[in-house]
């Protein structure tokens, strides 16, 4: 039905026949409409009609309006979730290009674009979740041409957010210059892949550690199970099993929800590929178990294991880090790919679980009430991520990203 | 320190103690790892799978419709199915040379001509099993046309179908024991058309090297493959 022209709804020119074609996928306006009703949409109307209006709250109002943020708590759910939880969620794009180009894995090829399109949302809106919270966007570029600040590991982090978002665009771009046609920008910017991906990895390294380094900086906020010199290790250790899981999260919701944008080469070989990064991802948790143990023997807390935080801290690690470093062995081992679907699921609760603990819970340690997160800043997180999930099928549906353009076929994809 | 325990837990023997152990019991997690628990080697398997679905000499798989034909569908997800040539039809016509498909996006009708086997040098049309918009078709296959013969429910599928309301094309296709029972009545016809026996053609299990039907009638091989291919000239 592409490009057809329907009776009685002829389009006027060239502009009206291109939105057409490009954004309502070969529909008109009106038939598009039509096709937009549906439970999901619905739904996510809903949150977003309730959602916004709390975002403008809070930009009128302030922080407290919406959050339970003190000088004591300063991180609310818009830093736990939005930075600390979604990027490295976000590992993805620097994991499955390294995979590819670096180490020459190229049966993964099929995942690396889809990989690029998840880290390149999550970090867009790991901003957009950083402007709520930080209030006064229009202040957004000062780290980068003002006032640079650099004694803050913040300014490491904006400049790295700025940089790296700007590299997963550039290695996203071939699927966007596909989708609009563009062939002569397309052959550059495929030049420029290898070095676009050296630069995200050096890029990732720094500023997934340094996301744990911030703890560093106030060594008896964090509780002591959590807090350790290693900290950085250990938050760039779980950004690789967070990427690698969540690529298996991805591509199962995706072959689950939107099957017909999947190219069906594909089909058989999802499954090895699964297994193939459950592999990966489980020397990685079995690596970052160990830093966790060697973490408590630095700083002597063996001891606190016996606290109701110990508790808390011992259902992190075995619950949701060597008991899904097990799951991944015995579903690569027995070929079981639902198991490994499943564990991948189960590991990316454990990141949110981790990261969640560290940067809002265990950080409020000392006080008599830890403080849960407030209910409108709960609102404004669901309606930032389906933000993001609509934002993801919008692109999915319309360009390259799980199949080959036709007309790009074998040319340096 | 008051004990051993102390002495372990509070000095930095600990560590480097915990970091030898987390190195050796990497070696043996990396072994468990990359050596899966040994199954049969892979065409071992396949084999052993396929003899359960095998009815006289011909692999009749679970889960696929089969056209009368000799096309077979195959639901993948949603509305999406797979289609290709059973393992009667490929045999039967034994190494096939090109394979002529419609272009994606063009739409296929049950019953009506869907593709062109290029065989010897001479063209055999077969029949869609479904109806359905083409979208995809195996580029593999149209490059290497023996992937067919070699594997022609998995690797060999010839392209990918949607079709909102297949469950009316499938109610009128054969599957399960219906359809093992119309293999074995093709089989039979087979040999009242030539009559040859067919067990000691297919005795070896491998592959024919001109097909069942040339080895049987080389003069009138066409005529068979289209008749059972129901694409008969009138």
């Amino acid at each position: 039905m592409k490009g057809e022209i329907l009776e009685g709804v002829r389009p006027q020119n060239p502009i009206e026949l291109w939105i057409n074609e490009k954004i309502f996928m070969g529909m008109t306006l009106s038939e598009y409409g039509k096709k937009l009703f549906t439970p999901f949409h619905i739904v996510s109307a809903i949150l977003i009609i309730i959602g916004v209006p709390l975002i403008i709250l809070r930009y009128v109002y302030g922080l407290g309006a919406v959050t339970h943020a003190s000088h004591d708590q300063p991180f609310g759910l818009f830093l736990g979730w939005g930075l600390f939880t979604g990027v490295p969620l976000s590992a993805t794009g620097f994991l499955m290009a390294t995979a590819v180009y670096l180490f020459g894995l190229k049966e993964y090829k099929p995942l690396v674009r889809p990989a690029i399109l998840t880290g390149f949302v999550g970090y867009a809106f790991a901003v957009i979740y950083l402007l709520i919270d930080l209030g006064r966007p229009w202040r957004l570029p000062y780290p980068m041409f003002y006032s640079f600040g650099p004694g803050s590991v913040l300014f490491l982090v904006a400049w790295h957010v700025a940089l790296y978002l700007s590299v997963q665009f550039l290695e996203f771009s071939p699927a966007i210059c596909e989708w609009l046609e563009t062939k002569k920008l397309r052959a550059w910017v495929l030049r420029i892949t290898i070095g676009a991906t050296i630069f995200g990895v050096i890029l990732s390294t720094l500023h997934q550690s340094a996301l744990g380094a911030l703890f560093l900086l106030a060594p008896g906020k964090l509780h002591p199970l959590w807090y350790t010199p290693y900290i950085p290790v250990l938050f760039f250790v779980s950004a690789i099993f967070a990427g690698l899981s969540m690529v298996i999260v991805e591509s199962t919701l995706v072959y689950r929800f939107l099957m017909d944008k999947v190219d069906p080469k594909n089909y058989e070989s999802i499954d090895q590929l699964t297994l193939g990064l459950g592999k990966a991802a489980s020397f990685a948790l079995f690596t970052y178990f160990c830093l966790k143990v060697l973490g408590v023997a630095h700083g002597h807390s063996w001891h606190l294991l016996s606290t109701s935080w110990g508790t808390w801290f011992l259902l992190e690690i075995f619950g949701f880090v060597l008991l899904p470093c097990f799951f991944f062995l015995a579903g690569v081992r027995h070929q079981n790919v639902s198991l490994v679907r499943f564990t991948a699921f189960l590991t990316v609760i454990g990141i949110v679980f981790n990261r969640l603990t560290v940067s809002l819970w265990a950080s409020s340690w000392r006080f008599p009430e830890v403080e849960i997160f407030h209910g409108k800043e709960l609102t404004i997180v669901l309606t930032v991520i389906t933000i993001e999930i609509l934002v993801y099928r919008w692109v999915v549906n319309r360009m390259p990203v799980h199949r080959e353009d036709p007309k790009f076929l074998g040319d340096g994809h | 320190m008051r004990t051993l325990l102390d002495f372990i837990t509070m000095t930095k023997g600990i560590e480097y103690l915990i970091a030898v152990a987390f190195l050796m019991t990497f070696v043996l997690f990396w072994r468990l790892a990359v050596t899966p628990v040994r199954p049969a080697p892979s065409r071992v398997r396949e084999m052993a799978r396929n003899f359960g679905e095998m009815v006289g000499g011909f692999l009749v798989p679970e889960k696929v419709y089969f056209h009368p034909g000799h096309a077979w569908a195959k639901v993948e997800r949603g509305d999406l199915l797979s289609l290709g040539i059973d393992d009667f039809g490929q045999k039967l016509v034994g190494p096939i040379n090109a394979i002529q498909t419609p272009a994606v996006g063009a739409r296929v009708k049950q019953g009506e001509r869907a593709w062109t086997l290029l065989v010897n040098g001479q063209s055999i049309d077969m029949l869609s099993p479904v109806d359905g918009e083409i979208i995809a078709v195996n580029d593999d296959v149209l490059q290497f046309p023996e992937e067919i013969n070699k594997d022609p429910f998995g690797k060999g599928w010839l392209m990918t179908v949607r079709n909102s309301e297949k469950l009316a094309n499938l109610k009128g296709l054969l599957s399960g024991i219906q359809a093992r029972r119309w293999i074995e009545e093709a089989r039979t016809k087979l040999m009242a058309i030539t009559g040859y026996n067919l067990g000691t053609v297919l005795a070896d299990g491998g592959p024919l090297r001109d097909g069942i039907a040339r080895t049987l009638d080389s003069e009138r091989w066409v005529e068979i493959v289209k008749s059972h291919f129901l694409t008969a000239d009138e």
